[in-house]
């Protein structure tokens, strides 16, 4: 195991965590996609996630004959991907209908709700662009708006007028046609 | 003390001078340009070959070999060190490319006399080590910006109020400094005062109002050429430097990496490019000086490297900036204006010189911040961690800016938008330095390394500044 990683019970654990986590997602998230070459790249962010989780765990050699599989298979997926679907296109022509897929055993057991929550949460990308715009920069923007509102006061206080010539400039000068 | 083999520095300090004078000869404002853009270009050609003959010494330090103003001066009033070597091409380089980059409609608003005044002083400041002849240039290169905030008849207030407090905080700790013993615990309230002065100038948080009030009322040429150099890091490094403890330095460290923290978040709400520009700079400057204040030698590298990067990288920016101001006036960043198909050479530019200042490898500022990062990091383990977010900040805020400014709907104008051949030149040179200087950073590295060793073994012979964590190992 790597030294780092054997010194510290916390950082394993993290370490697996967040592996676990970028697989589960990953699974979500390709699962959505109708894109296959998008599908397939999340699909790769899962295997990522495992390939993290066992070198957390440890197991080297086993991480190592993973990223190796995973590579050739991923490599070959993606090249396959486009004569996939035109091979399907062919089939279902032929057929005259649509090629039924099965339902996988989560779908026969989980609820529709759960269902519905999991394919929003896969389309959205597990929420995280949606929880950076109102937990982080929202947040962030509104306090350094407060900051720059207080300058403002005090420069105008100081100036006795408005001192900033700034707020008159036009949205869109270069459509004036006119020289600066 | 070495001689250099020619009077480069004062001949390079005289030549803007002279110009200036000529200048005011001139009534055209066209020939007014051209003649300055010469002038520029000339000081520029000396603060290079004084580059070149000083390295060619290897010595510390030298003076001029003739003394034009020897009968004025004593002689060790102007002096090239390893520590200032660099500046001085920097300083005339800066005002080179921006007085390129002036547009002929815009000359006449640009006071060129001026700017040939304040290059004067301003290589005269970078030529003068700690003496009362650098603090009284301090004092009077204050003195261009706010005769041309009064030429334009805006409010001058706020600056007046802050470069007053700059002077009086200045003049009073020096005059105090020369009365006490520089080796003693009696030296530290005059270097608060100096400390005080030099923060104040830097612009450093609380006390920057005066940097953005310039950016909003002067010209922005001027706002550029007075800031870009670095001044107050100048004055830091030759007045504090040799005389603050290392506690001392390294707590007004977390004040500038606050600044840097602040002025990078500050840029990101800015609604107009001149704002976001001055907040860029604060908050780079401020990095600047947070790598002297940790006064540890990797640290002081990367400050030295990283003033180069700053000055030749935002200088670019700025000027961009300024080109585009020059043909539509001020920009506004609330919405997209599509310039990138009419201004294809700038907008590359753009990119280049805003992604340089922040570090981005490839380009002058990797090293520096590098070396920046790690020093903060080694003596502030948690708190240097602030760096790499003042970075980060600074970064998204130049791609914001970029995305505002050249992405979105194409509007077609009737003013001509592309680059004229004075712009590709100023562009042209300072790109080939700026990848130059990421490509091939040795040598730049290795003599700033060298200087920022000198200033600790400097340190280390006062006991007021000795550092025991940093102890210098002479060479046999």
């Amino acid at each position: 195991m790597s030294p780092l990683l054997e010194s510290s019970l916390t950082l394993q654990c993290m370490v697996i965590t967040l592996g676990l986590v970028s697989a589960i997602c990953g699974a979500l998230m390709s699962r959505v996609q109708s894109d296959i070459k998008v599908s397939l790249a999340y699909a790769s962010l899962t295997q990522v996630g495992i390939i993290v989780v066992e070198i957390g765990l440890g197991f080297r050699y086993l991480a190592l004959i993973h990223i190796i599989g995973h590579a050739s298979l991923r490599t070959m997926q993606l090249l396959r991907a486009p004569t996939l679907l035109r091979d399907y296109n062919e089939l279902e022509n032929a057929l005259g209908a649509r090629i039924t897929q099965r339902q996988s055993g989560w779908t026969r057991i989980l609820p529709a709700a759960v269902h519905r929550w999991a394919y929003r949460f896969g389309f959205d990308r597990g929420f995280m662009d949606i929880a950076l715009d109102k937990f982080i920069v929202r947040p962030f923007l509104a306090l350094f708006s407060v900051f720059d509102s207080l300058e403002r006061q005090v420069t105008d206080l100081i100036s006795n007028e408005a001192s900033r010539e700034s707020d008159d400039a036009p949205l869109h000068p270069e459509e004036s046609q006119r020289v600066a | 003390m070495p001689e250099l083999r020619f009077p480069w520095i004062e001949v390079s300090i005289l030549v803007p001078m002279f110009g200036a004078l000529w200048l005011h000869f001139i009534s055209n404002a066209e020939r007014s340009l051209r003649h300055c853009v010469v002038i520029c270009a000339a000081t520029f050609a000396l603060t290079v070959g004084e580059l070149i003959d000083f390295v060619s010494l290897g010595a510390f330090e030298a003076h001029d070999h003739w003394l034009f103003l020897d009968w004025l001066f004593n002689r060790d009033i102007f002096v090239v060190d390893e520590l200032s070597s660099y500046q001085l091409p920097l300083v005339a380089l800066i005002f080179l490319v921006t007085v390129l980059a002036t547009l002929r409609t815009k000359a006449p608003r640009f006071s060129l006399k001026l700017a040939l005044v304040s290059e004067s002083l301003m290589l005269a400041t970078f030529s003068c080590r700690e003496s009362w002849t650098l603090i009284l240039l301090l004092v009077v290169s204050t003195i261009p910006p706010y005769l041309e905030l009064r030429q334009r008849e805006r409010c001058t207030r706020i600056y007046r109020i802050h470069m007053g407090a700059f002077v009086a905080l200045l003049v009073t700790g020096w005059a105090w400094m020369s009365m006490v013993d520089v080796h003693s615990s009696a030296v530290l309230v005059p270097g608060a005062f100096l400390t005080t002065a030099c923060l104040l100038r830097a612009g450093i948080f609380p006390l920057h109002l005066w940097m953005t009030d310039l950016f909003e009322k002067g010209t922005f040429g001027t706002a550029i050429l007075f800031t870009t150099p670095l001044v107050g890091a100048y004055a830091v490094m030759r007045l504090i430097l040799p005389i603050a403890p290392s506690w001392a330095m390294q707590s007004i460290a977390i004040l500038s990496l606050f600044t840097a923290v602040y002025a990078g978040g500050m840029a990101l709400v800015q609604r107009e490019a001149r704002r976001m520009f001055c907040y860029l700079l604060l908050s780079q400057s401020s990095l600047v000086l947070v790598g002297l204040e940790l006064v540890t030698p990797i640290g002081m590298t990367g400050a030295l490297c990283l003033w180069v990067s700053v000055g030749m990288s935002l200088t670019g920016f700025g000027i961009t900036l300024r080109c585009i101001e020059a043909r539509i006036s001020r920009i506004s960043l609330a919405d997209f204006h599509g310039l990138y198909q009419q201004m294809p050479i700038l907008s590359g530019f753009f990119l280049l010189t805003g992604l340089a200042s922040i570090g981005f490898p490839a380009t002058v500022g990797f090293v520096g911040m590098e070396l920046l990062i790690e020093g903060a990091v080694d003596v502030y383990p948690l708190v240097g961690s602030m760096v790499v977010i003042a970075a980060a900040l600074n970064g998204i805020a130049v791609l914001f800016a970029y995305f505002r400014i050249f992405t979105g709907r194409h509007n077609r104008t009737l003013i001509p938008m592309h680059a004229r051949p004075a712009e590709k030149f100023a562009v042209l040179v300072l790109s080939l330095l700026i990848l130059g200087g990421g490509l091939y950073p040795q040598p730049g590295v290795a003599s700033r390394y060298h200087a920022a060793k000198e200033l600790t073994r400097q340190r280390q012979s006062n006991p007021m500044t000795v550092d025991p964590k940093h102890p210098v190992h002479h060479e046999k």
